[in-house]
């Protein structure tokens, strides 16, 4: 006959995650307060945050200022390619636009455009840019006189060094 | 989605076409469509040199003294309908 041993400790009591009712409705309701706090908080940063990278540092641009026609429709075309069309159609068409902003340098609202692609080009996501686009969109900045230039169009030209390091 | 309304013009086609380098100190030679009056050519800065352009339409252009990998901007026409070519100037050859 064969005797095997055999354990006689009694296994540990298990003690509940949820020990009580009490403990229960406070986990709920400390759920409940951070989610409305941070819901809060995410859509008020997603709300003054329409833009990224560098063009937020922008000055405010009143974006429906800039489009109320101003008489010239070459100009109204590329404010609307600067302020509100998607950035691959302003990328698309940006040797239209390069043209445009040498021509209406002062012009804030298309320097508003030029931060929009700068935001690309220091991503790195300048790749289906047209070609050689990128190298004429640097001299566009680069030769831009100063003393015609709004306040939005002097600080991307203030940043042309780290422009310059991008390939 | 809002597209802004034209569509972009293939580079160096419809108005004025030609080659895409020249080496520094070069000229090129463009063809521009016929009824074009001048084209004009710039860096990128405020000044720029407006070239007329023949009967035939066939312009050769000086490039600009510029170091390498400049890109010269040509253009004809204006506004909206405005073609554009862009031109790298490249190092001559040994």
């Amino acid at each position: 006959m064969r005797l095997d041993t055999a354990c006689l400790v009694a296994p540990k009591p298990k003690v509940p995650s949820m020990p009580t009712r009490r403990a229960f409705l406070l986990a709920g309701a400390m759920f409940g307060v951070g989610s409305m706090i941070g819901g809060a908080c995410g859509y008020a940063l997603g709300a003054t945050d329409t833009t990224s990278g560098d063009s937020k540092q922008e000055t405010q641009i009143d974006v429906s200022a800039g489009l109320e026609p101003t008489g010239d429709s070459n100009l109204d075309f590329l404010r609307r390619l600067a302020l509100q069309a998607p950035i691959e159609d302003l990328e698309a068409q940006s040797p239209l636009f390069l043209e445009g902003i040498r021509i209406h340098v002062g012009d804030r609202y298309l320097w508003h455009g030029m931060n929009r692609m700068a935001d690309r080009f220091l991503a790195r996501q300048h790749t289906k840019w047209p070609r050689l686009a990128h190298r004429v969109f640097l001299q566009t900045i680069r030769a831009a006189d100063e003393a015609s230039l709004p306040d939005n169009g002097l600080s991307l030209k203030r940043k042309l060094p780290e422009l310059d390091r991008v390939k | 989605m809002l597209r802004a309304g034209r569509p972009p013009t293939p580079q160096g086609q419809g108005g004025v076409t030609g080659p895409s380098a020249v080496a520094q100190g070069g000229s090129i030679t463009v063809q521009v469509e016929q009824g074009t009056s001048s084209i004009t050519v710039h860096t990128g800065g405020p000044t720029e040199q407006v070239i007329p352009v023949p009967p035939g339409g066939s312009v050769t252009i000086p490039i600009p003294n510029v170091p390498a990998g400049v890109v010269v901007v040509i253009t004809s026409g204006g506004g909206l309908t405005k073609s554009i070519l862009y031109v790298e100037v490249i190092s001559p050859g040994p």
